[in-house]
């Protein structure tokens, strides 16, 4: 029990010290079976991307990528954002991933991350999980689960990270005091 | 280990506050991480079968930390389980303790990856090789040794590897060698780059070395085991498939036979905006392969079986779960979405998605080797079949109906039909079980009160003769912005004998915040089983409180 | 660069072609043991071997046991007596049915108390010579395999066991005898087993699954010492060669068991590794 404790005290330790996660290299494949590198994919023109996790059997997921979906448009034209899919399906489902996305009609670039070799890279615990990585492709905010609503505060965040300006974090703004 | 862990933190936060004076990090140290502890308080409950335990509460916890600079990156995971959850895998408390499981250091450039350490690898669908985590069921057989991926021309990748697996705090008896290898001939041939026509052939071979010390069988010290794939797609259209092919292997998932072990998949896909089409089957012959011949349950697993059926997360739905039979089965799959367009009659504003799906399993045609040999008898060639004889005995059978609507800014609902038989003798391994046909249905409903607050109400039913008969599920779940709170009862009211008639009422709360979750609940678990990937786990009842915390920094 | 990682690469799948050995029909069975242990040759002063303990937790309504029991009765013609078989009936497996071939209730409370002591995650399941939980084998093939790595190593005690049975009181007076020097913590168990009991089996491999007159055999009925045993030298001060422990235990023996095919099995272990030292099996003299 005390080293769990420990564990836990070690972990918000470091969490409060270090906060500046990039992108790691590593391989995934696109809908059509070629091999991309994850630091390929996050390029957009210095304009942040949305990485989104997900999977076709979790339904939160689901209702987080549509939501996204219908407000991608307006999104895109006003921040110039880039949302990418990466799917956690296993061998079970890597093959139907394709056509459960395009049956619902996101315009998302979506891979394969059918081994989890992405999602444990970017420490996902669980689906869904998001990423916004700032135009030189660190990551500026994140956020696991989907409550109804949350695509406003994530647009909140894709504003200001489009426009450069600090994100609301209480370590950085004590900093600033 | 207190020290070790005190040093780690001192030497995280140097790197922390050096990259940071440092401003910019482009090749600058990275450091990052992932935590998860999962609580739970057992009371005991005899009327549902749950027990209290010893320790009163028992948890799991990890911790990941990584490290990058650059092209290296290191990492290194902490697990501690005091004691295991129930339901968990632990063999005899195998499980139970702290410590560091694994560790690794990688580099990484456009053509080269080099892994030492734990790692974790699929070739082509697994059916030969794959290490993987799964949280949820305990498995985690990450091996230990190296790892070389590199991409000889784009299009052409190649990987090696040899190691062992993780075996709760020790490693597997066995070695394991691997190599695989991939051809995309549309990347590699750059007038095909653009082409409609689409063609990747691969292939990969996995040894696994173990000593033979059996004093009544010779058993094989080395086995192999290849598999061949393909995949061809031509515009919208997509064709996957696989076989593999594994040498004797005597092992106590076979009932030790000397038989060789095959298995074939082909998966076929036709989609467009609005439109997805998947037909598959398979067939599987005693293809399970581990690092240690005398492994079971869910210990060391080194092929991978996906299920051809589909996985269910409705609680209803996935009462009874299917898990691949490695001895031996072949199945089929139609998977059909459709989303009615925005403004015609069934799409309504927002566009309608019906999803249908159908999947059947059967055992194969498998005929004794000699009158007196009873078929998979210890010792002996065990058997003869055929790749795609089927036999007559039905496994598994489902058809499922699903359909989302969205009808106003305010209200989404999402319907569910299914119908299923479960071969519940073969499936959970029991005799003189009747098998299971149910009909459950499944109605959902969010309400937005506001852009921010939501209302979600969700009915599920069971119906059914066998097995513990009819239930019920109600649950309620209200949002706001970073809060949730869930209700939800599950009540077996059909179950034939009368004083089993159980509610499994839960209550809970949860708080997410970025990257971080935590959620308590209060409530019953019904006794039930779980699987992931072919295997299946057994979860007893439980009643108390359950804490789960994760986070990722 | 390129070309020689490729040729690597290649030169080691070629490798690997070669790492896989097929083993031809007629193979399977390995030619009978030749170990330097005789336990047929009854000739002569009978040297001191080894014997193994395995207990095969087991249940009549258990489809996969049988192959424990059979891989038990395959050991016993290669080994005869060296095996010292206790077949352990408990959990829901064994529970009894009323009014048919399984209304025989071989479940006992030593028996449960050991099922719940070993952690079991499902049947078979077996423990080779040892106590210790970690050690469970749910694989009978592998029993065989832990069976042979103990076999082979001579045993530091000796134990001899000399039951009697008078006015329906089983006696059993065991001595140890220290063939090395020993130092360890000892604890000794003695158990009753019956063989030769017909009844109920669920056998998944049989055709029908149900065989109504299946002869079980070794079938625990009690312990003279408590499931656990007791211990029987609680210190680390060595034993000298040839010093001796010398117990007695008595307890009631219940009618409902056929004396004559009753046998009483002795056995010592380390108290602290839990690893059994040497086991005997002896029949109950009227």
């Amino acid at each position: 029990m005390k080293k769990i404790v420990f564990a836990m005290l070690l972990a918000f330790v470091v969490s409060a010290v270090a906060y500046s996660q990039e992108v790691p290299q590593v391989q995934l494949k696109n809908l059509k079976g070629k091999v991309v590198n994850s630091q390929e994919i996050i390029e957009n023109d210095g304009k942040p991307v949305m990485v989104c996790f997900f999977a076709t059997w979790c339904k939160p997921c689901i209702k987080e990528l549509t939501a996204f979906s219908e407000a991608y448009e307006d999104w895109a034209d006003e921040t110039g954002v880039r949302i990418i899919a990466v799917s956690i399906d296993d061998a079970r489902s890597t093959n139907s991933v394709g056509p459960f996305v395009n049956a619902r009609g996101w315009d998302f670039d979506v891979y394969l991350d059918a081994n989890g070799d992405f999602k444990r890279a970017m420490n996902v615990n669980n689906v869904p999980h998001s990423f916004l990585l700032d135009g030189k492709g660190n990551v500026a905010w994140q956020h696991t689960s989907y409550l109804e609503g949350d695509e406003a505060e994530t647009f909140e965040m894709i504003k200001k990270v489009a426009a450069g300006e600090p994100l609301k974090d209480e370590k950085k703004e004590k900093e600033e005091e | 280990m207190k020290r070790f862990l005190f040093l780690l933190v001192v030497f995280l936060s140097a790197i922390q506050l050096f990259a940071q004076k440092d401003g910019k990090n482009e090749n600058k140290f990275n450091v990052s991480g992932n935590f998860q502890s999962d609580l739970q308080y057992y009371f005991e409950d005899q009327k549902i079968g749950a027990v209290a335990v010893d320790e009163k509460l028992l948890s799991n916890s990890y911790a990941n930390f990584m490290i990058s600079y650059g092209k290296f990156s290191a990492g290194v995971r902490f697990e501690g389980y005091y004691n295991t959850l129930l339901g968990f895998p632990n063999s005899g408390g195998k499980n139970d303790g702290f410590g560091i499981p694994s560790y690794w250091a990688n580099f990484t450039n456009d053509k080269l990856e080099v892994t030492v350490g734990h790692f974790y690898e699929q070739f082509g669908n697994g059916l030969t090789l794959r290490s993987y985590e799964e949280k949820s069921l305990g498995i985690d057989n990450a091996i230990l040794g190296a790892r070389v991926k590199y991409t000889i021309v784009p299009g052409v990748n190649i990987k090696g590897l040899v190691g062992k697996q993780r075996y709760y705090w020790e490693l597997s008896d066995g070695i394991l060698r691997g190599v695989d290898g991939e051809i995309q001939f549309n990347e590699m041939i750059k007038s095909l780059n653009e082409s409609q026509f689409r063609f990747g052939i691969g292939g990969s071979f996995v040894s696994k070395y173990q000593k033979e010390d059996n004093p009544i069988y010779n058993l094989p010290n080395n086995v192999a085991t290849g598999a061949g794939r393909i995949n061809i797609g031509y515009s919208d259209f997509n064709l996957i498939s696989e076989y593999a092919y594994k040498i004797n292997d005597p092992s106590a998932d076979n009932n030790y036979i000397y038989r060789p072990g095959q298995a074939f998949l082909i998966n076929a896909t036709y989609s467009q905006k609005g439109l997805g089409v998947i037909l598959s089957t398979k067939w599987v012959d005693n293809m399970s392969l581990r690092s240690d011949r005398n492994a079971t349950l869910s210990d060391l697993t080194v092929s991978y079986l996906p299920e051809i059926t589909r996985n269910y997360t409705y609680v209803l739905q996935a009462f009874y779960p299917y898990a691949s039979q490695p001895m031996g089965e072949w199945g089929a799959k139609g998977e059909f979405f459709y989303k009615f367009k925005k403004g015609t009659k069934l799409g309504g504003k927002y566009g309608t998605t019906i999803t249908l799906n159908y999947s059947r399993v059967h055992n194969i045609k498998k005929t004794a080797i000699n009158d007196s040999t009873p078929i998979g008898t210890t010792g002996t060639y065990g058997y003869n079949t055929s790749l795609f004889a089927i036999g007559k005995e039905l496994y598994y059978q489902d058809i499922n109906v699903e359909i989302s609507k969205k009808w106003s800014k305010k209200w989404y609902t999402n319907i569910a039909y299914m119908n299923l038989y479960y071969n519940y003798n073969v499936l959970m391994g029991t005799a003189g079980h009747d098998n299971v046909k149910a009909n459950i249905a499944v109605v959902e409903a969010t309400y937005k009160i506001t852009d921010k607050y939501a209302l979600k109400g969700e009915v599920q039913a069971m119906f059914t003769k066998q097995d513990k008969g009819n239930w019920i599920l109600g649950q309620l779940e209200f949002t706001m912005p970073n809060w949730f709170f869930t209700v939800f009862d599950n009540w077996n009211y059909g179950n034939p004998d009368k004083s089993a008639r159980v509610h499994y009422f839960n209550v809970g709360f949860g708080y997410v915040k970025g990257g971080n979750r935590i959620q308590l609940t209060y409530g019953k678990q019904r006794e039930g089983v779980m699987c992931v990937g072919g295997v299946c786990r057994h979860v007893p009842a439980s009643n108390g409180f359950a804490l789960s915390i994760s986070s990722t920094f | 660069m390129k070309k020689i990682v490729f040729l690597t690469i290649f030169a080691l799948a070629g490798l690997f072609l070669a790492s896989c050995d097929k083993i031809e029909e007629g193979e399977y069975l390995k030619k009978p043991n030749n170990s330097s242990q005789d336990p047929t040759d009854t000739t002569g002063t009978k040297p001191l071997f080894r014997k193994v303990l395995i207990i095969d937790f087991t249940g009549h309504k258990c489809g996969n046991c049988p192959k424990g029991h059979k891989m038990i009765s395959t050991l016993e013609e290669t080994y005869h007596d060296a095996v010292v078989p206790v077949a352990m009936h408990c959990s829901s497996f064994a529970n009894p049915v009323a009014g048919t071939a399984f209304a025989a209730d071989f479940r006992t409370e030593e028996g449960n108390y050991m099922c719940s002591y070993m952690e079991l995650e499902g049947l078979p399941a077996g423990v080779i010579n040892t106590l210790d939980p970690l050690s469970v084998s749910n694989s009978p093939t592998e029993w065989a395999t832990l069976f042979a790595r103990y076999y082979d190593v001579a045993p530091e005690l000796s134990v001899e066991v000399s039951p009697s049975i008078a006015g329906g009181s089983l006696t059993t007076n065991v001595k140890l005898t220290a063939a090395t020097a020993c130092s360890r913590k000892l604890s000794l168990c003695v158990y009753v087993v019956e063989d030769n009991i017909i009844g109920g089996q669920t056998d998944y491999e049989s055709d029908p699954e149900t065989i109504e007159n299946y002869v079980h055999n070794h079938v625990f009925r009690t312990s003279l010492s408590g499931a656990l045993g007791e211990s029987v030298k609680d210190n680390t001060d060595a034993m000298a060669k040839d010093a001796t422990i010398e117990k007695s235990y008595s307890k009631a023996f219940s009618s409902d068991w056929n004396a004559a095919n009753c046998k009483v099995v002795a056995f010592v272990y380390d108290t602290d590794t839990k690893e059994v030292l040497q086991a005997e099996m002896v029949g109950i003299s009227q």
